[in-house]
């Protein structure tokens, strides 16, 4: 029995600890109950999005005995603030809240789903078997498409979790290029001031005063669409908050005490950027990249929806929309779903980044 | 006695929008291996301006420093290449500073930033490093190494994170030690504790210290000589017993008449008139004039007083009005006496 994570807590009466590692496991569990012949193929026709999903599994079997063995030897009670760092503390305010509690289960879910596509989609995403009985289902379970059929007969369920894939990936790669850019010249410009903050700000004017769609369709209309070049553009026209920010949060930190402290001690420059600095900024950047996230898959979504992002027939949440647009009135689910993926990802991004922000920033919180 | 620090004619300047600030402004001072200088003067005089500019972390732009030399065991500080002065700092000579709240980074553990300091200036294992940090700790009395060593700052009242900070600053055993008025956030209790501290590391390690203080009360338990600075330059100079006993300057005399003494009857406190000038525009002449009860409305505002110099006398003053007697410098305060 107590080879299974969470039970041996369990039986210690620490329920929720118990169960929180019970509940890492029943994902890799589940799959592999389940989708043990589709997770066979990684070796036999090993692919990138295969390994991926086979990774993951394992991963998820990894945290589950992790945080079953931390759990154990940690302290029973964790009223002891002792050793916690403010980090942890705010991470604890996070967690206390209910609203960021479901955030957090809806983005681990949907990042999950977009893990584990190729293992848990029912069908091919673009495969077009039996176009003409197939086209325009409705959503039902005795068809077994759960969510329909779109015009070329493609399973819409499937199209929109291998669309998650794309769309979440697309907003994440995208919203870390830009906090690292933002970050880097945000510290820089902070800390060493005079012409190169002058150089770095203008430049965040300047960014700052073209409409970013503008910019963005400028770009994409000469190198043409594709995820590389939308991942690439979004991320090089997000970066000017960040480094705004950034810049902001430098320029108070420097001069905190510590930091003469630490030369004091002769401790050299980049070390001083990245040990004193750096950390000191890190919580106002994760709240605004996690606030950002939901914002760069709306624009992402937009793009794809106007055809100049991700291409048909790679499913993105945008164009799976736009697909459906012509038939909005006779074939309402093809558009709608997608729709809705969009609305519940961006929104949990907010909650979460709101009570990230609460918990780490007290001085922007609105009530 | 050997000078462990010589500093001559030092200018350091800050040149803002509102004009060039003379902060310090040719302050020369020397201060002998084991001894304990202590430097006094209200808030923007330049006594922090002249530690920091030892350490040469004057902030700059706005900050230069013009001229002057500052040897350190017969090693020019002003104009040593960047990196060597890296390693002399925290190492040779450090500084620790008022507010023992913002000078903990805060998000690491206390012990880390310790070891950030062994580590910055020896090659020594990270084992080791742990050692001499919980010793250290150890050291500066304590009460709970270990759970120092892991606590975050916002774990730690104020009079245990000024330890940790005397521990990050003593644990390379550096010969001279600046603290910049290191008890002055601090209550009272705790700070006679931390000024035991510093002495009592002062002697064990036998450290110079150099005290920059404004609470003449610290100076006089701590200091073996005393530097009185007002707008930017050294007032009087000399052993704490004698500027004690017989202040020369009348801005020394207006000092300590203005504090409270617990064995007289309260009657109102005296103070100094006025304020000290901004270092923008210092008056011409003798800088205290406009302030001082025995300004002649003559030389005073006209020409800047010289020390009074006399290799026999290790006590002096800048005043057109000291004048000798016997062996002796009298102030004009004391010739305002004599003549009553």
């Amino acid at each position: 029995m107590y080879v299974i994570p969470g039970v041996a807590l369990l039986l210690r009466r620490r329920y929720r600890a118990g169960l929180v590692c019970l509940f890492f496991l029943t994902i890799p569990v589940l799959i592999i109950l389940f989708r043990h012949q589709q997770l066979l193929a990684v070796f036999t026709s090993p692919s990138l999005e295969l390994g991926v999903s086979a990774g993951y599994v394992i991963l998820l079997f990894a945290v589950a005995y992790g945080m079953n063995a931390s759990y154990l030897s940690g302290p029973a009670s964790t009223s002891d603030d002792v050793g916690l760092s403010e980090w942890r503390l705010g991470l604890r305010r996070v967690i206390r809240n209910h609203r960021a509690k479901i955030g957090l289960f809806i983005l681990f879910a949907l990042y999950s789903i977009a893990l584990l596509a190729p293992l848990i989609a029912p069908y091919d995403p673009t495969a077009q078997t039996n176009v003409l009985q197939a086209r325009f289902l409705p959503p039902s379970l005795e068809t077994g498409y759960l969510l329909g059929t779109d015009g070329f007969g493609r399973d819409l369920l499937s199209r929109i979790i291998y669309g998650a894939r794309i769309s979440l990936s697309i907003g994440f790669v995208a919203v870390m290029i830009a906090a690292l850019i933002g970050t880097l010249l945000g510290i820089l410009a902070g800390y060493f001031g005079g012409w190169i903050d002058t150089i770095i700000m203008r430049v965040v004017d300047l960014m700052l005063g073209f409409p970013r769609l503008f910019l963005i369709l400028i770009v994409i209309a000469f190198v043409g669409p594709s995820i590389f070049w939308v991942i690439i553009v979004l991320g090089f026209t997000g970066w000017m908050g960040v480094a705004r920010l950034v810049r902001g949060e430098v320029l108070s930190l420097k001069e905190r005490e510590f930091i003469l402290a630490a030369k004091a001690l002769g401790v050299n420059t980049p070390r001083i950027l990245i040990r004193h600095l750096l950390p000191n900024t890190l919580a106002p950047i994760i709240v605004f990249v996690t606030l950002t996230i939901g914002n760069v898959i709306l624009i992402e979504a937009g793009l794809s929806f106007l055809g100049l992002g991700v291409q048909p027939p790679t499913p993105s949440w945008g164009n799976i929309i736009d697909l459906g647009r012509e038939n909005l009135l006779d074939a309402w689910w093809i558009s709608t779903f997608p729709g809705l993926a969009i609305v519940i990802t961006v929104l949990s991004f907010n909650v979460v980044g709101d009570a990230l922000r609460d918990a780490f920033d007290p001085k922007l919180r609105e009530d | 006695m050997d000078a462990l620090l010589t500093v001559n004619d030092l200018k350091t300047y800050f040149f803002t929008d509102r004009g060039q600030a003379r902060a310090v402004d040719g302050v020369s001072f020397q201060v002998d291996k084991g001894e304990t200088l202590g430097i006094v003067g209200e808030s923007g005089c330049g006594k922090s301006v002249t530690g920091l500019s030892i350490m040469r972390l004057i902030q700059q732009p706005p900050g230069r420093i013009l001229s002057g030399s500052i040897r350190f065991r017969a090693r020019e500080l002003l104009t040593l290449p960047g990196p060597e002065m890296r390693n002399i700092r925290g190492n040779d000579i450090s500084m620790i500073f008022q507010e023992p709240l913002t000078s903990l980074n805060p998000v690491f553990p206390c012990g880390s930033q310790i070891e950030e300091a062994i580590r910055g200036h020896e090659h020594v294992s990270k084992s080791q490093a742990r050692q001499r940090t919980l010793g250290m700790l150890d050291m500066t009395g304590i009460p709970n190494p270990e759970y120092c060593y892991r606590a975050y700052p916002h774990h730690l009242s104020g009079g245990m994170r000024q330890r940790v900070m005397i521990a990050m600053a003593l644990v390379c055993r550096p010969e001279l030690l600046i603290a910049d008025e290191p008890t002055t956030a601090l209550d009272v209790t705790v700070q006679a504790q931390i000024l035991r501290l510093i002495r009592n590391l002062q002697a064990q390690f036998g450290m110079t210290v150099i005290l920059i203080s404004h609470d003449l009360g610290v100076i006089a338990e701590m200091a073996d000589h005393l530097l009185v600075m007002y707008a930017g330059k050294i007032v009087e100079f000399g052993s704490v017993k004698e500027v004690f006993a017989n202040p020369l300057h009348p801005y020394t005399q207006g000092l300590l008449q203005s504090v409270p003494k617990l064995h007289q009857p309260a009657e109102k406190l005296a103070g100094i008139p006025g304020a000290v000038p901004s270092a923008e525009n210092f008056p011409a002449g003798c800088r205290f004039h406009p302030r001082c009860p025995f300004n002649d409305g003559e030389i005073c505002g006209r020409e800047e007083p010289a020390f009074h110099e006399n290799s026999t006398w290790n006590h002096t003053a800048r005043c057109h009005y000291i004048t000798t007697e016997g062996d002796q410098l009298v102030s004009p305060h004391g010739l305002e006496k004599r003549s009553t």
